[in-house]
């Protein structure tokens, strides 16, 4: 289906545990370059696990992942991320303590190789990594709250910000874990936009409960239930996919 | 030699039973709270001073049991009052910083009410002597402390895994977010829990009083070894620390054959090795 | 759950605001770097008066108790890292300087530089064993390392004194080439030696908090993961947080050491590790001139309440109840909350 030049990430057999819960059972997925890559399903589908296990936060029970020709399945998560993958997450995960800039400044000093082991020098000293971090918030129109403690930000504009942060890792894959959830309909809106305007440059994988926006934005769809893949398709055929509107749409 | 051994491990268990009600204590209060109780080793002391006190009156031994539970059990209703709910509202280490000084302040009003001499009681006269079990012989208060130690704690499993108390306790434990939604009085929970913590404290102080006397360096290395016991047996697991109590206290009376010396610093060992090779602690969950 | 996630104070703020913010048009403030001067010279000339105010090893004291709060500072605001067994490296550091200067060794660069080796090496032993385990967990760990380094001080009586503390501790001499030779005992060249490491400590520290390795720690302090997810090591910042902090506060056990020529047990009593922690929450966390207040307050009520009565302790964990119920941000937090109602909007880092 995929020329195997074309994938980025991919999932062989992949499995998870918790207790006695299989949460994700043999899942093979694979994300190809540029393409903006869904995964849907209710609550409880292994959605959030599958990508807490492609970036290793958690230790997959059997499976392999591979990074292009890489596998990385027994690296740990701070070596994948280094590889290029960046994650935004469910629950919004800035720093609160700090301003919009600095959240910012800390991943795009890594992403630019920075070594986090450097005692004397001044973090206002990096001119490069700080005009990187600023160009991360400019693309997101947060210059305006660049110096605001995040704590007084508003949830969407630490939506956004998060985002940024995401960018800000010079990434070749972004996970987006629900990007959406519980933002307004016009932050909502906003958002969408941002996803619109950065799919094409990277490779993205969204899991996003707002099926509007994932019939919107998507090339491709995965349908997953109970810890396993049950269809996969462009938005089209997932739309017209009889199991998939009995399980997931309920209609 | 073999008696020797026998004799110590009798004896290792019954100190080990005490450091278990300790540790049970701490890790109920650990697990409602979610802060270590800084101030379990002056509770523990304040036990030791009030079955004296109360057994010096010439009252009975089982009364100074029953005033060190329930005078420790006060002591902890009054820290979560005027020492951690004060400051519940405002972060974690303020919580910790007052039961440090109600710890301080429980450790010198010992000092002031009884004096800086250190204190010892022998069993009541029931408890001494020994019982000849063939291949070894067993001070009778070793024997009572076991027994009893076991008793309470069986009492307050049955309590924990049996009430409805126990069912919000457990619930506080395991999921503190429900028993918001339960509709559960929660300040009304970790007060009741914060009194059995403590309450048990303070009977180990009292069950040590023959074993140990009573001093006032009593509660601070207590605490160390009750910190140590709960590591080894699992933050996670409520019951854990019951064995890994018994294992300390067991583990300690043997080196004193061995090393005397290095009695105490053996059981740091143990945490250090279980530490190593299994970082969750023998019963805890990852 | 992480305990650093109770935390809500702004901890990583430093007393050093930016130095090359474009501020032009703000006329009305003073500028940053003239901002930093006039800090400069009110430490410095707080540091050269507090010896006239009071007696000069109360001030001396204060210095050393301040370095020591300032590295447990490190810890506890910028890492998030709760350690209740700093006084077993600030004994630690006492107790190998103090066998040193008792026994005939008397350079002070060799005193100080064991006693910071040896407390930052202990400090390596007990964070590789405890920096993974987290919240209430690595306080305990912390804390029975504590009560294990006071073991055994206590018991090996014939290097450390036992219960007697380690006496004949002499002060050190510093010799330099083309210049001579220095000694310390005056009290007041002892204090002049206290100074310039204290602000020798407090550049280092001001300076770590905003580079990139205390920026990243504080970080991770307020969410782990997403920092290991940005690609950093955090547990093995912490560990190197962890040293740090473990060898400044030997370096303060050496002074102490020295001040008074001998190494009492006391100092490396697990207490010595709450009272820290107690200087730097009473202080605040937001910067490292906070722990240092909280030091001199600290050593200022326990001279006078040990005048006052024997039981003194009593009277400092009353004080102490009272003080985190009435301002749980610590004296600085709330004088800055003063502050921030007459003036609007602090300078953010600009980066």
């Amino acid at each position: 289906m995929l020329a195997q030049n074309q994938i980025v990430l991919a999932a062989d057999r992949l499995s998870k545990r918790f207790g006695g819960n299989t949460v994700v059972d043999q899942v093979s997925i694979a994300f190809a370059k540029g393409r903006l890559h869904s995964i849907l399903g209710p609550n409880g589908a292994g959605k959030t696990t599958l990508f807490n296990l492609l970036t290793r936060d958690l230790i997959p029970d059997s499976g392999a992942i591979r990074l292009g020709a890489t596998d990385i399945t027994d690296l740990t998560p701070d070596r994948v991320a280094r590889m290029g993958v960046a994650r935004s997450y469910q629950i919004s995960s800035v720093y609160l303590d700090m301003s919009a800039r600095e959240n910012v400044w800390v991943a795009a000093y890594r992403a630019r190789g920075g070594n986090p082991f450097v005692f004397w020098r001044q973090v206002t000293r990096f001119a490069e990594t700080r005009e990187w971090a600023f160009s991360c918030l400019q693309r997101l129109g947060l210059v305006e709250i660049a110096d605001v403690p995040v704590r007084e930000l508003s949830y969407g504009d630490q939506r956004l910000l998060e985002l940024a942060v995401t960018l800000a890792c010079e990434p070749r894959i972004i996970l987006l874990d629900e990007p959406t959830a519980g933002l307004s309909s016009k932050e909502a809106e906003r958002v969408k936009r941002v996803i619109l305007a950065l799919k094409g440059e990277f490779s993205i994988i969204m899991i996003e409960h707002n099926v509007g926006i994932v019939m919107d934005l998507s090339d491709e769809i995965t349908v997953m239930n109970r810890g396993a893949v049950v269809a996969h398709g462009s938005p089209f055929e997932i739309r017209e996919n009889r199991d998939v509107q009995e399980a997931y749409f309920g209609s | 030699m073999l008696w020797l051994i026998s004799a110590q491990l009798v004896n290792g268990i019954a100190i080990g039973m005490i450091y278990a009600l300790m540790s049970f204590g701490l890790s109920i209060i650990k697990g409602l709270l979610n802060i270590p109780n800084f101030a379990h080793g002056a509770l523990y002391a304040l036990g030791a001073y009030l079955c004296y006190s109360v057994v010096s009156l010439g009252m009975s031994f089982a009364v100074g049991l029953a005033v060190a539970f329930l005078g420790a059990a006060l002591a902890g209703l009054a820290l979560d009052r005027f020492a951690i709910q004060p400051v519940s509202g405002s972060g974690y280490l303020p919580q910790l910083i007052t039961l440090f000084g109600a710890a301080l302040v429980i450790e010198q009003a010992l000092l002031i009410g009884w004096g800086t001499v250190g204190l010892s009681y022998s069993p009541p006269p029931i408890l001494r002597g020994a019982i000849n079990l063939g291949f070894t012989i067993v001070p009778r208060y070793i024997a009572f402390a076991s027994v009893f130690s076991a008793l309470v704690i069986s009492a307050v499993w049955l309590l924990i895994e049996r009430t409805k108390f126990g069912a919000y306790v457990r619930a506080g434990i395991e999921r503190p977010e429900t028993t918001q939604a339960l509709g559960i009085n929660v300040d009304l929970l970790l007060s009741a829990g914060m009194m059995l913590g403590a309450g048990l404290a303070g009977l180990a102080g009292g069950l040590a009083l023959p074993l140990v006397g009573a001093t006032s360096t009593m509660g601070g290395d207590m605490l160390g070894i009750a910190f140590v016991v709960l590591v080894i047996g699992g933050l996670g697991s409520l019951y854990g620390s019951i064995a890994a109590g018994v294992l300390v206290g067991v583990v300690q009376s043997l080196m004193t054959i061995a090393a005397p010396a290095a009695s105490t610093a053996i059981i740091y060992a143990v945490m250090i090795g279980v530490l190593l090779l299994r970082p969750q602690g023998l019963f805890g969950e990852r | 759950m992480r305990s650093s996630d109770h935390n809500g104070t702004v901890l990583a703020k430093s007393i050093e605001e930016p130095v090359e913010i474009s501020s032009v048009g703000t006329t009305a403030r003073p500028g940053p770097l003239t901002a930093n001067l006039i800090r400069s010279i009110g430490i410095i000339g707080a540091v050269s008066i507090l010896p006239l105010v009071m007696p000069i090893n109360i001030a001396t004291e204060i210095l050393i108790f301040g370095i020591f709060a300032m590295a447990a500072n490190l810890l506890i605001g910028t890492a998030g890292l709760y350690s209740f067994g700093q006084a077993a490296f600030f004994g630690t550091g006492g107790y190998a300087a103090g066998y040193l200067l008792a026994h005939g060794w008397t350079s002070l660069p060799l005193a100080l530089v064991v006693a910071c080796g040896s407390g930052g090496l202990i400090a390596a032993a007990v964070g590789i064993l405890s920096i993974r385990r987290l919240g209430i967990y690595f306080m305990m760990l912390t804390f029975a390392f504590n009560q294990l380094v006071y073991y055994i001080v206590y018991s090996w009586r014939s290097v450390t004194g036992g219960e007697d503390g380690l006496a004949g501790i002499r002060r050190p001499v510093l010799e330099l080439p083309f210049v001579g030779s220095f000694s310390f005992d005056d009290n007041r060249s002892f204090y002049a030696l206290a100074s310039v490491l204290f602000l020798a400590t407090m550049i280092v520290l001001v300076r770590m908090v905003n580079s990139p390795f205390g920026l990243v720690l504080a970080a991770s302090r307020q969410n782990s993961r997403r920092t290991v997810s940005l690609g950093y090591p955090v547990p093995m910042l912490q560990l190197v947080a962890f040293v740090i902090a473990g060898a400044i506060s030997g370096v303060a056990g050496a002074l102490f050491a020295m001040l008074y020529r001998i190494m009492p047990i006391d100092s490396v009593h697990w207490t010595g590790s709450a009272y820290v922690v107690f200087m730097v929450v009473i202080g605040g966390q937001r910067n490292m001139l906070g722990p240092v207040i909280g030091a001199a307050v600290f050593i200022w009520l326990q001279g006078l309440f040990s005048l006052v009565w024997t039981r003194w302790p009593l009277l400092l964990g009353v004080f102490v109840i009272v003080i985190m119920a009435s301002l749980p941000n610590g004296l600085v937090g709330f004088v800055s909350k003063l502050s921030s109602w007459t003036v609007k909007g602090r300078g953010q880092r600009q980066c």
